[in-house]
């Protein structure tokens, strides 16, 4: 659905309060609030409050200038998304140390800076050519709002967005993206802190992440993505599961089944290597056992 | 080579800015896995595995889409 109607925005901070807009104007009054909120940058669960604009950077290391380090069609992503133009931005606020895009993902210095008219220019082209989506997604894009927010802004506003994230934005994020994506694909990692801990420094996932998947449950439409990983059926995909199938009635669920052991993956003994059969028939049932409306 | 060649040679490389990124897993049962899968990958794909059903599936978009040009290379 493309939002095209004015937008009640809950927005507390600087600036003058929007009028009425189609999306892209919409989001271009957006990027200017979220320009001024990297001054007191609380765009992840993280709340670090540093000021990019100046060069600080917090957990996720990234200074004022968005970097991207891929911009092409693909055709992995769900079968309702593709083909799609995927923007990469560079840069991360979580260390998962099995991150299939490690490098770039953890370092924001990685690719070029970002040309918002050239990528809209090469979407443009791509939808013209037959994808059907544009996908903005990372590393985390929500670093990144402000030019997330201004490449929806130089795109047509019938084109179909995705956003692609880690589910681990904060508040001020979701205010600030509310009506812009018509698709959140999200990811569920971790079925408990735990893990998320071990595997990605993340001290406190649990909550953030089911905030966020709640208010795209109810505001977009939402895709829940969950990367199965050796020995983690247990305890993370079944309670992932379990909580999917109680709090997000007939959400689309994508179990991803085709872990690869990157990146760092080999400093924890069992991601060293990909998902046993058994596992995966595991992972199943448990998918069938809960009713969970998958898709591919 | 130094390092001042192979940058060079990354700046020669703009002019094949239509490559395109896709990593590729093959796994010692035969499984293969992979990520960032552009049209003419998954054709290439499924011409070498055409019972898979989730590789066909993406094979058969190019009829209706061509590739656009990658034109952001990684920095060093």
């Amino acid at each position: 659905m493309i939002a095209t109607e004015t937008h009640e925005i809950s927005w507390r901070g600087e600036g003058q309060w929007p009028g009425p807009a189609g999306r892209s104007a919409l989001a271009a009054e957006r990027a200017v609030l979220a320009r001024t909120a990297l001054g007191n940058c609380r765009f992840c669960a993280y709340h670090c409050g540093v000021d990019r604009r100046v060069g600080n950077a917090g957990i996720c290391r990234a200074g004022g200038v968005a970097r991207v380090f891929s911009a092409q069609v693909e055709v992995s992503d769900e079968l309702d998304l593709i083909p799609t133009f995927a923007i990469a931005l560079s840069g991360c606020d979580l260390r998962c140390d099995f991150c299939i895009t490690g490098r770039p993902s953890w370092n924001a210095q990685s690719g070029e800076p970002v040309d918002t008219a050239r990528l809209a220019r090469q979407a443009e082209e791509a939808l013209a050519n037959g994808a059907r989506t544009i996908m903005i997604l990372g590393g985390e894009p929500t670093i990144h709002l402000p030019t997330a927010l201004e490449i929806v802004a130089a795109l047509p506003d019938w084109a179909r967005m995705v956003w692609k994230t880690n589910a681990h934005g904060s508040e001020q994020a979701r205010e600030l993206l509310d009506g812009i994506f018509d698709v959140w694909l999200a990811d569920y990692k971790f079925g408990n802190d735990n893990c998320a801990r071990r595997l990605a420094r993340v001290p406190d996932y649990t909550t953030p992440v089911r905030q966020n998947l709640v208010w795209a449950y109810e505001h977009s439409e939402l895709i829940v993505r969950h990367l199965l990983m050796p020995g983690h059926v247990d305890c993370c995909w079944r309670p992932v599961a379990q909580w999917l199938a109680a709090e997000l009635p007939g959400v689309k669920v994508n179990l991803r089944s085709g872990f690869w052991p990157a990146w760092r993956s080999r400093r924890h003994t069992e991601l060293r290597g990909t998902v046993a059969a058994g596992e995966r028939e595991r992972a199943w049932k448990i998918a069938r056992d809960c009713g969970l409306h998958l898709v591919k | 080579m130094t390092r001042v060649d192979l940058m060079k040679a990354d700046a020669n490389r703009e002019s094949d800015a239509a490559t395109l990124t896709t990593e590729l897993l093959i796994l010692p049962d035969g499984r293969i896995l992979a990520h960032n899968v552009t049209l003419a990958f998954a054709e290439l794909l499924n011409t070498l595995n055409p019972g898979d059903e989730q590789i066909a599936a993406r094979a058969t978009l190019r009829a209706a889409t061509h590739p656009v040009p990658h034109s952001h290379e990684r920095s060093h």
